[in-house]
This record gives C-alpha cells, sequence and structure tokens, in this order.
C-alpha cells in the first residue's frame, strides 16, 4: 500500500433537509452545531435549512475520518468565490494534523457530503 | 432532582422526539430504544437542555451519554458542583 493511501481516509453522511426546518430560530443549537460565521452566512441564503443540513453534513463526514472527537462549532466550512466548499479547524491541535478536503450536495430532502482527509 | 426538572427534562425529550409516547418515555431506557437518537437529535437534546436549565456542558461529559437517567445525574452535578 502506498503511502499516499495510508494516510487518506474517506468520510462520508446523509441527512434529511427536514430536521433542520426549525433549527434557524434554535440559537443555542446554531451556537453548539456551527461557527459564528457559518450561522451569518447561513441566514443570509435563500434555502438556509439545505445550507445547515449540508454543512451539519460535512462535519459529520469529517468526524468519521478523525480519531479525536471534534467540537462541531470549531469545524467552520465555507465556500470559495467560486462555491467551493472548504473547511478550516479553529482547533490549532486538529488544524496542524489533517487535511480535509469535502464535497457537499443536496436536493430539497437530502443533504449528502463526502470528506477525504489526509493526516498531515 | 425535583420533580420540576423531571418534568422539564421529559417535556424536552418528547419535543426532541416527537414520534414518543409520553407514557413509553422510561429514563432508563438505553439510547438505541430510542428511534433516531443519532449526532443531530443528541446535539439538539443536549442544546435544549443547556438553554432550559441555564448550564453548559463540556464535550467530554456529554460525549457517552447513553440513557436520559445519565443526563439526570449530569444535570444534578451541575447544581451541586
Amino acid at each position: 500500500m502506498s503511502t499516499l493511501i495510508k494516510n487518506n481516509i474517506v468520510g462520508v453522511d446523509i441527512i434529511e433537509v427536514s430536521r433542520f426546518v426549525q433549527m434557524k430560530n434554535k440559537k443555542v443549537f446554531l451556537k453548539t452545531a456551527f461557527s459564528q460565521r457559518e450561522i451569518e452566512e447561513s441566514l443570509k441564503k435563500v434555502s438556509i435549512n439545505q445550507s445547515l443540513a449540508a454543512r451539519f453534513c460535512a462535519k459529520e463526514a469529517i468526524q468519521k475520518t478523525i480519531s479525536e472527537r471534534l467540537v462541531f462549532n470549531e469545524i467552520e466550512i465555507t465556500n470559495t468565490q467560486n462555491g467551493k466548499p472548504v473547511v478550516t479547524f479553529l482547533n490549532p491541535a486538529i488544524k496542524k494534523k489533517y487535511d480535509c478536503q469535502i464535497s457537499l450536495s443536496h436536493t430539497r430532502e437530502l443533504a449528502i457530503a463526502v470528506c477525504l482527509t489526509t493526516s498531515i | 432532582m425535583k420533580p420540576d426538572g423531571i418534568k422539564k427534562l421529559r417535556k424536552i425529550f418528547l419535543s426532541v422526539f416527537p414520534h414518543l409516547n409520553d407514557k413509553k418515555l422510561n429514563f432508563d431506557m438505553d439510547r438505541s430504544e430510542f428511534e433516531n437518537w443519532d449526532s443531530l437529535t443528541h446535539m439538539q437534546l443536549i442544546s435544549e437542555i443547556e438553554s432550559a436549565f441555564n448550564i453548559n456542558f463540556d464535550m467530554d461529559e456529554i460525549v457517552d451519554i447513553n440513557k436520559p437517567s445519565e443526563l439526570v445525574t449530569l444535570i444534578e452535578r451541575k447544581f451541586n458542583g
């Protein structure tokens, strides 16, 4: 097995968007699951529920690739100008250990995320 | 825990698990006996409890919670120091 394969782990997660319908009003939950920046960016979007569901899904997919227990509001999923999702770990100890590439998708009903994590 | 605290916690469980029958909710039920007690519902549950009881949990405290009675113990510990 090559080193490249050894150091990479894939995680996937899927979730129903309907489970996030009431979430925008649940401030404590939002602060537990998302960073302040994620909350602000998601609440600006027309598809708030899909945005929150996809981000939560991404965090679950990331958690499946990492042995340490992650604090969800310390993982930030943002988008570049062309829409590419980017993972930023706000915890420096995690940030220096892992690089995560993610892909997100959603329909009106479902959100899905795939994560490829490389141990640095 | 005092009866009003238990009542408050039952109410939270019934709102987070809307398909759960009030009569069937037993605090010794295992997590696997709840329909859909996954990571999202776990986080919802914890944030509802933090908000209702005005307390904060650490990640280490909540990650292995497996039944409602363990939450009762945890909440009591918060109030008793």
